[in-house]
């Protein structure tokens, strides 16, 4: 039995050789200094917790969306950083990100038509927000405040005698504008049409708005907008076709998300049949409505891919399969047809996708009952409307103080949902009251541009260079050892780690500066086990089975022990959470425990096939 | 291709040179050349050129310093796409006072706004139970109010005179609303750093010619918290390894022969940084690290061979793990080498860096491991150094 043909050997192939094929299938990620682009990193002066970080990327996402059809990528790093990534060189974009970090909004709280406060009022300091577990299953939330002696003296006007009404809490409410919206966006089936007119015609009103539909974009339409008189238009910003004639006639507008998708490489969700959409696609764009089988818009039925998305995986696992089955290897054949049903299985089973959309279409009011005013505009961002709680009897009677609280109690079927809705409802207002102004303060990174030329020769030379390295590091093997036998497994070794290496880290990761450095470094060290273990087995001693047994064991002893030390005195790293030590790190660590996998595994195949071959002789 | 067998005859003498080298590197770190600070540990601005035209280095030094901008390191040099000129500033004084500023108004901020939350509760106790302590207590809230505003709009005064000359425009509304006080000293500090940040970069457009740029910014505090972490990682990773050599010697004087080749690899690698202007970064501090692993990797070894093994003399395992720590290091060596070659020509600083230091170590491992290491550990197993650091077997 050759080396090659030993178990363990065939295993290290499959490995290496699936690796390859999901290389393939989800394609390899170059950092922007290899595809080019813009960066902007964002670091916080303080900490911020998941919660809120998650929260900062998803707005951020959310607004930078509207840079067209390429994709944005917002990644948070640790606690402390964020980047925003962008395939192109895109103007505008490091301001726009500038205004949204640095944005705060105006607030303002109305009751029954009069301004009742104002931001400013609001002592941000005295903000304090919980929720508590009341009786049995109930939830109750509150958001406590307390205000200068200005906002009282308005807040008491304001509220006498409105007991049991709305407070409509406003961050930079719109006034004096069309609102462009679809009758989708409007109609709900849980109130009547009557009651959901009566509802948005009030708070129109308020700030002087008022609605056109768009369902059919024609002249009347165009009629109806321009005749209305109104100072701007509030519209969707997936709206291009509208968005394209409010520029030409230069009426001024503003965008707000109508959650009408956004992916701009085509991918898009909420449907049954897709794979893995992202959380922030609702449908397809206008300009390519069809929805394909395999989670991607195309502009017509036709263009749909027929082949499922991992059909090369699935291609790789049969045709595996097949040759093991072939050469006499019969239980790896099973194993890896399992692994090929299982794939099948979950390519083709129609999923319900629940996908956390976190993307809300601002268009889109949402409803609520009140018990003085009927059906009433709970929340309208379109407007700058985010919450109406009620006003307490208390308040509406006149004794006003300082100190306020808005409160209630949290719906939903089980504990945990109402206790889900109760925190998010405290971030909500929280959030409204102090203007949606962040935490910490920020400090912006200028924008990094990599325009995609330079990009590809930095790409380019560095694959050039690991070419290099490689062909040097084998030669000093063989010119060190000159032992012809060992040669196969001399190719073999360090082939097959950086192949794995650099799938996993591809696919998995992203290849960007530092995680090629690491790379060289990997290969550099990659062979140092290798000589270890060689100069072990070819030191003096019999070739008996249990002599050769032995040697491995004490090479095998070092070599682990020094893959142990390397990354353990790395591994601190890794927590650092700095952009450009990760990657090196990542690529050391992942290569070193790699390495001393395959090392292991083939000398141990060598041993064993060489001492049967010993007996055999 | 045969090593010479360096641990025949009187081996002893080979620790000279890894001790002069220490010696001198010390002297260098000290005296003659200490380490620079790569940009994200000392902070500041580095402004990266594509020139269409090439620049000379004079004139943009002067129109720099026109706008204010002294101590400017301007270097040019070619990559792939061209010709760059690469600038790098310590950052203003004057921005540098701003942010120092609005941190103090945010502190003092708070204070005002907690002193009105206090102030608003006991006026609404005294609203319900009027008594004259109460009374007095708020006078005296009232009075500690007034002072700490005044404080508050005297720091937001010098922020303004900060922002002003830096050229902006803008000047405070007179408000002494907190929250008022809040967005517009904000908005001065925002405009000062882009007027800054309009100045430098007017005064380039002025004395260059160029495709595209690009900025980058780190702050003190940013720079702060780097070289934090920094110290950090390195303590951690120095108390991780320790206790792994620990586990596997046992004994406490091999331990230390083991540490002390990797912290003299280090020093002998800070030395040549110094010497040559490698600059120490976040990069080139994980390369710092791992060549600390790696010289640990094959002190370990030599080590594990010479004492735990039992075939042969000492001095014939030492050579036997001199020879394949020689081939390691050869690889390792090829690895950094190319990786330094790659950073010379695309004047990616990271490759340089990086490649540097692991060039640099790999150098030093050698001579630190097999003239330094080695020598203790054929002491130690030669029984020449003194017993007391055994335990009892």
């Amino acid at each position: 039995m050759k080396w090659y043909t030993n178990k363990r050997v065939v295993w290290v192939t499959i490995l290496v050789v699936l690796l390859l094929a999901l290389a393939f299938t989800r394609g390899i990620n170059f950092g922007i200094e290899f595809t080019g682009g813009t960066r902007i990193p964002i670091t916080l002066e303080n900490p911020m917790t998941s919660a809120a970080m998650g929260e900062l990327v998803e707005t951020i996402k959310v607004r930078t969306t509207k840079f067209g059809l390429t994709q944005v990528l917002v990644r948070s790093i640790g606690d402390r950083q964020i980047y925003v990534e962008i395939g192109q060189s895109a103007p505008g974009l490091l301001e726009e990100i500038e205004k949204i970090l640095r944005a705060e909004g105006n607030f303002e709280a109305f009751i029954d038509g009069k301004q009742a406060l104002k931001g400013e009022d609001i002592i941000l300091e005295s903000i304090r927000g919980t929720s508590m577990v009341a009786g049995q299953e109930n939830v109750r939330w509150e958001v406590a405040f307390v205000v200068k002696q200005s906002g009282v003296d308005r807040f008491g006007a304001a509220a006498y005698g409105k007991g049991g009404h709305p407070v409509y809490l406003y961050l930079d409410r719109i006034d004096n504008a069309v609102i462009l919206v679809r009758s989708s966006d409007i109609e709900n089936e849980n109130f009547t049409s009557e009651e959901i007119s009566a509802a948005i015609n009030d708070v129109l009103e308020l700030s002087n708005n008022s609605l056109v539909p768009i369902d059919r974009f024609n002249s009347t339409t165009k009629e109806m907008i321009k005749s209305a008189n109104k100072s701007r238009v509030v519209v969707g910003h997936a709206e291009t076709e509208v968005i394209a004639w409010l520029k030409s006639e230069n009426i001024s507008y503003i965008e707000k998300n109508s959650g009408r998708d956004v992916c701009g490489d085509g991918r898009c969700g909420q449907t049954e049949s897709f794979q893995s959409c992202p959380a922030d696609c609702m449908e397809c764009p206008v300009d390519r409505p069809v929805k394909c089988q395999d989670g991607t818009c195309k502009a017509t039925q036709e263009e749909c891919a027929v082949l499922p998305p991992n059909w090369i995986i699935m291609a790789v696992l049969i045709v595996l399969s097949a040759i093991l089955f072939v050469g006499n290897r019969r239980l790896e054949a099973a194993i890896l047809f399992l692994i090929f049903l299982v794939v099948l299985y979950t390519t083709f089973i129609p999923k319900t996708e629940n996908v956390q959309g976190t993307v809300i279409n601002e268009m889109r009011p949402t409803f609520v009952k009140n018990e003085m005013e009927g059906l009433i505009v709970e929340e309208w961002p379109a407007i700058g409307l985010l919450s109406a709680p009620t006003l307490s009897k208390s308040l509406g009677s006149g004794n006003v103080g300082q100190s306020y609280q808005i409160e209630g109690s949290a719906p939903g079927a089980s504990l945990e949902e109402k206790q889900a809705y109760a925190q998010t409802q405290v971030k909500k207002i929280r959030s409204i009251l102090s203007g949606g102004a962040l935490p910490t303060r920020l400090s912006l990174g200028s924008a990094t541009v990599v325009p995609p030329s330079l990009g590809k020769e930095f790409l380019g030379y560095s694959i050039i260079g690991m070419v290099l390295c490689y062909v040097v590091i084998l030669a000093i093997v063989f010119i060190r050892y000159r032992q012809p036998k060992l040669i196969p497994v001399q190719i073999f070794i360090p082939t097959a780690q950086m192949v794995s290496l650099v799938c996993i880290l591809g696919s998995v990761g992203t290849l960007d500066l530092s995680t090629i450095a690491g790379l060289f470094a990997s290969m550099g060290t990659s062979v140092d086990a290798q000589i270890v273990v060689s100069d072990e087995l070819l030191a003096r001693g019999s070739l008996s089975k249990d002599e050769i047994r032995r040697k491995l064991a004490k090479a095998f002893y070092i070599i682990t022990r020094d893959a142990a030390i390397v990354v353990i005195a790395i591994f601190p790293l890794l927590f650092s959470n700095i952009v450009e030590i990760i990657g090196f790190v990542t690529a050391m660590m992942v290569g070193t425990i790699l390495n001393i996998f395959i090392t292991t595994q083939v000398y141990t195949a060598v041993a064993e096939s060489s001492s049967q071959e010993g007996k055999g002789a | 291709m045969k090593l010479p067998n360096i641990y025949e005859g009187d081996y002893s003498r080979l620790i000279v040179l890894p001790l002069a080298l220490i010696f001198i590197s010390i002297i260098v770190l000290l005296f003659i050349s200490p380490i620079k600070y790569g940009l994200d540990l000392k902070g500041g601005t580095l402004i990266t050129l594509q020139l269409t035209q090439p620049a000379d280095e004079a004139a943009i030094r002067d129109a720099l310093s026109a706008v204010g901008q002294e101590s400017v390191s301007v270097k040019l040099y070619s990559n792939p796409a061209g010709e760059v000129a690469e600038i790098e500033m310590a950052t203003d004084e004057r921005i540098r006072a701003i942010d120092e500023e609005m941190d103090a108004f945010d502190k003092k901020l708070k204070e005002v706004e907690q002193i009105e939350i206090e102030l608003a509760e006991q006026r609404g106790k005294y609203a319900t139970d009027p008594k004259p302590e109460a009374a007095e207590r708020i006078r005296q809230l009232e009075a500690d109010f007034e002072t700490r505003t005044n404080e508050l709009i005297s720091i937001a005064k010098s922020i303004e005179s900060s922002a002003r000359s830096l050229g902006v425009m803008d000047s405070l509304s007179g408000s002494k609303e907190s929250r008022v006080l809040k967005n517009e000293v904000t908005e001065l500090s925002l405009s000062a750093k882009d007027k800054y940040k309009e100045n430098i970069m007017g005064a380039l457009r002025g004395v260059t010619k160029y495709s595209t740029y690009s900025v980058e910014q780190i702050s003190p505090v940013l720079s702060r918290f780097f070289i934090d972490k920094v110290i950090q990682m390195a303590v951690f990773s120095a108390i991780l390894a320790f206790i792994i050599i620990f586990i596997i010697f046992r004994q406490p004087l091999p331990c230390l022969i083991v540490a002390s080749g990797a912290v003299a690899d280090i020093i002998m690698s800070m030395g040549a940084m110094g010497l040559f202007g490698i600059p120490l970064s976040l990069p080139s501090f994980a390369a710092l690290m791992m060549m600390a692993g790696l010289s640990l990797d094959t002190d370990m070894m030599l080590t594990i061979k010479t004492l735990k093994r039992t075939e042969g003399t000492p001095r014939e395992r030492a050579y036997e793990a001199f020879r394949t720590g020689f081939a390691m290091t050869t690889t390792t060596f090829a690895g950094f080498g190319m990786l330094f070659l790659l950073g010379l020509v695309t004047h990616i600083s990271a490759y340089y860096q990086i490649g540097a230091i692991g060039v640099v170590g790999l150098i030093g491992d050698l001579i630190m491991t097999w003239c330094f290491n080695a020598v203790l550990v054929l002491w130690y197993s030669e029984g020449k150094l003194p017993k007391i650091f055994k335990f009892k077997k």
